[in-house]
């Protein structure tokens, strides 16, 4: 067992191969999670090598160590901080030049650091030679040549780090020495920084690396020194050296520095490397040409973004049909075994229930974060940016919106969790706020439901227009959040288009578990809460006062059929329970049946019946003959049977109907009713409405419930009829409208909840959309009635 | 070599190069666009335009960047091919 563990970082530019370093070291014993209080993932795993145990923290990729992303400010925090035993820079080595800069500056930081030239393979192939012992002396740390995808390098890697942690190697990183004026204002500023803050700080903060921020005026760093130093000469100093320089060089510091960054890092790059290929056309180049095409691009596109879709629902539907399938099967079997009515409904509805909507989706989810990996590790993702942003950026959104927003079109789940690959907070929070108005696949029922009934002529053209009306509020909305939420803010597009790169296998798998396992474990919960809360506001009470006491009026009911059926009984002398079994009665029901199964026959082919009636009442009298009397018995019980089944599912409805509407959830909808009003909707729509929260297929089956028609398939006739008789087309239309706008279901609002990780988000996210659906359903309606609809 | 031989880099045609001679981007994204290679001094290429016209696919230091023609156009271009 090893004694200590020890922590080692990864940092290097986004496509470098960091991930793929960290799963070939790592395999599948890591863990996701994020940063505390960012939403910036955070990756750890365990590896064992030669005895030593090491934490390995997958840090976010990164181009550069200034304070211009989360990303960066995690990163430079946690090294600096933390103060990992070995940080492992890795760098693509066909890219060596660029990768440099973010190496110069993790140099500055003066910790212990290890170069893993990654690519080495493609880097070859390319032209480069690399001179290792070049390198090493230039930058003074190690360097070790690896092809991360293929394993190769990490156990030289592993043994270099046991190298430096046994003290056998040390480590010296060389910095870049800046233009005379810029190092004495570094030295002018070092020594009073030394004067001034604690030292504890110091320890943590070098302080040649916080003069050279100062200079740069990094807000995060200038932020932090504000807090520990009372006086403002510190800051007198800084601004001092700041005019001075820009004085007499003609640019300020920021500027300079960069240029000196890279002139270390291209320097650097000079000598160590020859290229002995140039100009080769690069198979990305090839590819871009007819993936970015002005001709091709835009169709490739759209058929790679319908592709996906096609995907994630077509082939995620198979699975959940099994899902649901199991959890019904589940279900029955519990409600078998609790014979405790309100623990059933508790295990049964509440419980399996709420797992199971949670679950269905996952089979959407896992495909779709394997597309979604497919896309960024390939490169497409980036591509996909490129042709969509000129659309997007018109709309107040990013070239990287675009995917989100059309998996928002199958189910908004999937499509807040899409919203991770866009790397700015601003971009994302605006998009997750409007990709719930995409009118996602749960809605579709609702629509047919009241475009079959009120429109049937125009079914199609109705619902579309609804969709329609989605994506153009959403454009509005994208718009007026751009400039109401974030104000000045420009929403910069600068994004690598990195070369295309077959993806591994072993990359993918992981990808896609760990997002499909974070859905099940956090997004689980809340949504099992809130389908829990759900169930019980619908379920309770459970004996609330009706206006009629059904189960009398059933039993009554019962006592009543049983009278009837004992006094047939009695004429043909045998038993009541067993009249259907006696002998006439079951040869004139298989008659009577056959009858009515030839005939439809007959109806459908338009032929006509006379022969079959013939035939049927032939042979009915023929067993009349043998059992006189038998016949009429044999109707009024028939008549009787019907007449009893039609009371039994009469009450049953009224009494559903009067329960709902009597729960919590119906109360709830009685109470807010008068503020629907306005919108022409009834206490029923507003309890349906209120039961779509949970998901919003279910309020086409709470219409049923409602309306007492039950929710069996072939009632939605019934059902339309009902409509029909209490809605008007203009309240139909107004209400697919608040259908489409208001509060996503439950399962989204977990899913926000846990993407944004802010309540705050979440809850505006409610109620901006509620208070959309009541506005414009308003306009909508009121509007409908000024020019004589409705 | 006066400044009015400068050209926005949003102006170059598609396979021109340049040197890049002065930053005019202001703000976040100027640091942004340093930290991707835009410095000074550096040679550049206007590899292409997106299908719509904008943003444009830029090459520099060996990457492909893709910028807005917003800000590529406070980016000053000496013209070399």
């Amino acid at each position: 067992m090893a004694d200590q563990t020890y922590t080692l970082c990864i940092a290097g530019n986004p496509n470098s191969g960091k991930t793929t370093l960290f799963n070939a070291l790592t395999g599948a014993k890591q863990h996701v999670g994020n940063w505390p209080g960012v939403t910036v993932e955070k990756k750890e795993g365990k590896v064992e090598y030669n005895g030593l145990e090491f934490n390995i923290i997958d840090l976010p990729g990164i181009y550069s160590l200034t304070a211009y992303s989360l990303e960066e400010v995690v990163t430079r925090d946690f090294i600096l901080k933390e103060r990992p035993h070995v940080v492992i820079n890795i760098v693509d080595a066909t890219n060596l030049e660029r990768n440099l800069y973010l190496t110069t500056q993790l140099l500055e930081l003066g910790v212990p650091l290890i170069l893993a030239l990654n690519m080495m393979d493609e880097a070859e192939k390319k032209g480069f030679k690399i001179k290792l012992s070049t390198l090493e002396k230039l930058l003074g740390v190690p360097v070790i040549p690896m092809v991360a995808s293929k394993g190769a390098g990490t156990d030289e890697l592993l043994k270099k780090v046991q190298e430096i942690l046994e003290g056998k190697i040390r480590v010296a990183p060389r910095t870049p020495k800046y233009r005379k004026e810029i190092e004495s204002a570094i030295q002018n500023i070092e020594r009073a920084l030394i004067s001034r803050l604690p030292e504890t700080f110091i320890e943590k903060y070098p302080p040649r690396w916080l003069a050279l921020k100062l200079l740069e005026q990094d807000e995060e760093i200038i932020k932090k020194c504000k807090k520990r130093v009372e006086e403002d000469s510190l800051f007198t100093i800084v601004d001092r050296e700041i005019q001075r320089i820009t004085k007499i060089l003609g640019d300020d510091p920021e500027t300079l520095i960069a240029d000196q960054r890279y002139g270390f890092a291209s320097g650097a790059f000079r000598e160590a490397v020859k290229i002995t290929i140039k100009d080769r056309i690069s198979m990305t180049d090839q590819i871009d040409k007819v993936l970015t095409s002005r001709i091709l691009g835009i169709p490739f596109f759209i058929l790679i973004i319908w592709g996906s879709f096609q995907l994630t629902f077509t082939l995620g539907e198979i699975p959940m049909h099994w899902i649901e399938a199991g959890f019904n099967l589940l279900g029955d079997l519990f409600a078998q075994w609790i014979t405790l009515p309100w623990l059933r409904s508790l295990v049964v509805d509440g419980i399996i229930g709420g797992v199971g909507s949670v679950l269905v989706f996952l089979p959407n989810i896992l495909i779709l974060f394997l597309i979604i990996a497919l896309l960024e590790d390939t490169g497409y993702m980036a591509r996909a940016a490129f042709i969509s942003d000129r659309v997007m950026h018109f709309f107040g959104l990013h070239g990287k919106s675009f995917i989100p927003m059309v998996i928002g079109f199958g189910c908004n789940v999937p499509a807040v969790m899409a919203t991770r690959v866009l790397e700015n907070n601003k971009d994302r929070v605006i998009t997750i706020l409007v990709v719930t108005l995409m009118s996602c696949s749960a809605r579709l029922p609702i629509y047919v439901l009241f475009a079959g009934a009120f429109f049937p002529k125009h079914a199609g053209n109705v619902v579309f227009s609804i969709y329609l009306l989605g994506i153009v509020l959403a454009i509005i909305m994208a718009r007026i959040f751009r400039v109401v939420l974030f104000p000045g803010e420009s929403a910069p597009f600068v994004m690598e288009l990195p070369p295309y790169r077959l993806p591994t296998f072993k990359g993918l798998m992981i990808h896609m578990w760990d997002r499909g396992a974070m859905y099940v474990q956090k997004a689980g919960t809340v949504i099992l809460a809130g389908s829990m809360i759900i169930w019980f506001l619908s379920s309770y009470p459970t004996n609330p006062s009706l206006t009629e006491n059904y189960n009398r009026l059933l039993q009554q009911e019962a006592a009543r059929h049983k009278g009837v059926l004992s006094r047939i009984a009695q004429s043909v002398n045998v038993p009541p329970e067993q009249l259907p079994s006696y002998l006439p009665f079951k040869s004139y029901k298989k008659i009577m049946d056959s009858f009515r199964e030839e005939s439809t026959e007959r109806v459908k082919k338009q032929c006509s019946l006379g022969d079959l009636i013939q035939k049927r009442d032939k042979t009915l009298t023929e067993i009349e003959a043998k059992f006189p009397g038998t016949l009429p018995l044999f109707r009024s019980y028939q008549s009787e049977m019907a007449r009893h089944q039609r009371i039994v599912e009469e009450l049953s409805a009224k009494m559903a109907a009067e329960k709902s509407a009597n729960s919590y959830a119906g109360r709830l909808g009685r109470f807010v009713s008068p503020i629907l009003q306005p919108l022409g909707f009834d206490w029923r729509n507003t309890i349906a409405l209120i039961s779509g929260l949970v998901a919003k297929e279910i309020v086409v089956g709470t219409m049923g419930v409602i309306y007492q028609v039950g929710e069996a398939r072939n009632e939605s006739k019934k059902l339309m009829e009902s409509l029909r008789k209490h809605m008007t087309p203009l309240t139909a239309y107004v209400f697919m409208v608040f259908s489409l706008i208001y509060l996503p279901c439950i399962a989204t609002i977990g899913v926000i909840r846990r993407e944004l990780n802010s309540w705050k988000w979440t809850l505006f996210s409610a109620s901006y959309t509620t208070v959309l659906a009541w506005i414009v359903s308003f306009i909508f309606f009121q509007g409908g009635r000024l020019i004589g609809l409705g | 070599m006066g400044s009015n031989n400068l050209k926005p880099l949003s102006e170059l045609l598609p396979g021109e190069r340049g040197i890049i001679r002065k930053m005019k981007v202001r703000g976040p994204i100027r640091r942004r666009l340093m930290d991707m290679g835009f410095v000074s001094g550096t040679p550049v290429e206007l590899e292409k335009e997106a299908p719509l016209g904008d943003p444009v696919d830029i090459l520099v230091k060996g990457c492909h960047v893709s910028i807005r023609k917003d800000e590529a156009q406070n980016v000053l271009i000496e013209v070399t091919s």
